[in-house]
């Protein structure tokens, strides 16, 4: 097989360690997600989803254990470093993008993040042709308002930018935690659509936090489903063929109220 | 009534004079409180440093273009002293401003080697250029006017290159920033560098232009330049770049006007802190006053 895109090895995180709250967040998790992969991550409350994105994300660095991505160990690289090849996008839309800035200023931040960044003009006629035509291809509308403030947007346009800025310039990893979470059904399914069309357009190894049950079966190659800061199952694309949501909930015990079992 | 009019009048050139010159301080208020989301108090010693240290350098016969350039420098390293102590050891940028501008009183002292000293005459960079500026307050006003608008023009190219677009990024979304690959704490000691950069060249002018130095020449710049800059935003806004940057010049020339104005109908000069003051906490609470319902931070 292939080198995997992304290599975790006993990966340990303790939050609040010392002290009477200290909290286990992830237990020795080994994981290893080929190139092209969509792997959904499903799991209650706690079970150390966002913080193992975190990890991989470089906003938090493990107690024990190694991250590799592309065959290169990145464990000790700050976040800056290593998102130059892990884009990721937040739950919180007012997250992922720049309220304060322009929808064509975020998307250049955004090709800065892969490119470097210098003392030339961030805006150019080149750059805003690129962006227009980009947003176009989601069909939200977004193309003609380049020059709106991203706080203007709803939250499910601000959601579709930051996935475009995620994806603008293809990064070896995406994360996406929970992105859909904060938004009303409908607009989750926009929003699911697009990730869909601009993750295999780009065939980007994709890790999505979701807590609709839904989506991971109809999106993810892979399910991977944690508990107690640990991977509970791994199932693959065969091993999910044929499966429902109640086949999920029956099979793994889910009990968690956020979710979505519709 | 005629009086009132004829003395503001006659004073409008030389309060030009001094408000261009102390625009740089709004300008260095402007930078790290509106672009990086982070109040820096560092103007009120690096404006002083700025000046003891031309002073200085200039009664040792120094250059005077290099004197200035120095204090520049000198500022800079101020600033990015203020965003160290923030950055490394969490201290408010607020609290570490007021540490930086303490310190630096002493360290004017030191520089100065007395309270107040006079420049050596013709030193400085005006009679350096032409003997005749510093006897023409119009010809002050067209060379501080022309510098005042060149820098303006600096700052709208720098804030709106892809290193100051990320400046602003890391300003108005933190949690942002280094997910896009940017280094914060790179562009906040930047920031604060450039912020007192600023002042600092505005010190060292200052005192080339009346002929003298004082360590105490910082005390209460602060609270003018935020009026100033508060002025400035109100008469032409702050939503684009190109407003942001001309607020603090456009502020400092009406509010310095405005002073003047004060000082001609019989306003006695000790009292001005205590009305700036008052107009700050005015423009500050006005928005909230307006919003109804919404109560203070505190609840009330």
């Amino acid at each position: 097989m292939a080198q995997p895109m992304i290599r975790l090895e006993g990966l340990r995180k303790t939050f609040n360690a010392g002290t009477p709250d200290a909290k286990l967040a992830t237990r020795d998790v080994s994981l290893e997600v080929q190139p092209g992969e969509f792997v959904a991550i499903i799991g209650g409350n706690g079970a150390g989803k966002s913080t193992l994105l975190n990890l991989i994300g470089g906003a938090l660095s493990p107690d024990q254990g190694r991250v590799e991505i592309a065959g290169a160990d990145v464990t000790n690289q700050p976040e800056h470093v290593r998102a130059r090849q892990v884009a990721r996008v937040f739950q919180d839309p007012m997250t992922g993008t720049a309220p304060m800035l322009t929808v064509e200023e975020n998307l250049v931040l955004a090709e800065l993040r892969a490119r470097g960044r210098g003392w030339r003009a961030a805006l150019t006629a080149s750059r805003r042709e690129r962006f227009r035509a980009d947003l176009a291809e989601l069909g939200l509308g977004l193309e003609d308002r380049l020059t709106a403030r991203a706080g203007l947007l709803s939250g499910g346009q601000r959601q579709a930018l930051a996935l475009v800025m995620a994806t603008l310039e293809a990064p070896d990893v995406l994360l996406l935690d929970e992105h859909t979470a904060a938004l009303d059904p409908r607009t989750s399914a926009t929003v699911m659509q697009a990730t869909q069309r601009l993750v295999a357009a780009r065939r980007l190894t994709t890790m999505m936090v979701t807590h609709n049950m839904e989506h991971a079966l109809q999106y993810g190659s892979r399910i991977v489903m944690m508990a107690d800061g640990g991977v509970r199952a791994d199932l693959s694309s065969q091993d999910k063929a044929g499966l429902g949501v109640a086949d999920l909930v029956q099979r793994f015990h889910i009990a968690d109220d956020r979710m979505i079992l519709s | 009534m005629t009086d009132i009019l004829y003395s503001f009048w006659h004073l409008v050139p030389v309060t030009l004079v001094q408000s261009l010159m102390y625009a740089t301080v709004a300008f260095g208020i402007m930078i790290p409180f509106r672009i990086l989301s982070l109040p820096d108090l560092t103007c009120e010693g690096s404006l002083p440093l700025g000046g003891c240290l031309t002073a200085a350098l200039l009664a040792t016969g120094f250059n005077p273009y290099g004197a200035t350039l120095l204090a520049v420098l000198a500022g800079a390293l101020a600033g990015a002293t203020t965003a160290w102590l923030h950055l490394r050891f969490r201290i408010h940028s607020l609290l570490a401003g007021i540490l930086v501008f303490t310190m630096l009183w002493s360290v004017n002292l030191r520089v100065l080697g007395k309270p107040n000293a006079p420049l050596p005459g013709e030193a400085n960079v005006f009679d350096a250029l032409s003997p005749g500026i510093l006897m023409s307050d119009w010809l002050q006003v067209g060379l501080l006017g022309a510098l005042a608008v060149a820098g303006t023009l600096a700052l709208i190219w720098l804030f709106r290159t892809e290193i100051g677009l990320s400046m602003r990024c890391v300003g108005v979304n933190e949690r942002l920033a280094p997910a896009l690959a940017i280094r914060s704490a790179v562009y906040i000691v930047g920031g604060f560098a450039l912020a007192n950069a600023i002042v600092a060249f505005g010190g060292a002018l200052l005192v080339q232009q009346q002929g003298y130095a004082d360590v105490t020449m910082g005390f209460g710049v602060l609270i003018n330049g935020l009026a100033a800059l508060i002025v400035g935003e109100a008469i032409v806004g702050r939503h684009t770049v190109v407003r942001q940057m001309c607020a603090p010049l456009v502020g400092a020339i009406v509010y310095y006007q405005l002073v003047s104005l004060g000082l001609a109908t019989g306003l006695h000069p000790s009292d001005l802190k205590f009305l700036t003051g008052l107009f700050v906490i005015a423009t500050l609470a006005l928005p909230r006053l307006l919003r109804r319902g919404e109560g203070s931070a505190l609840g009330l």
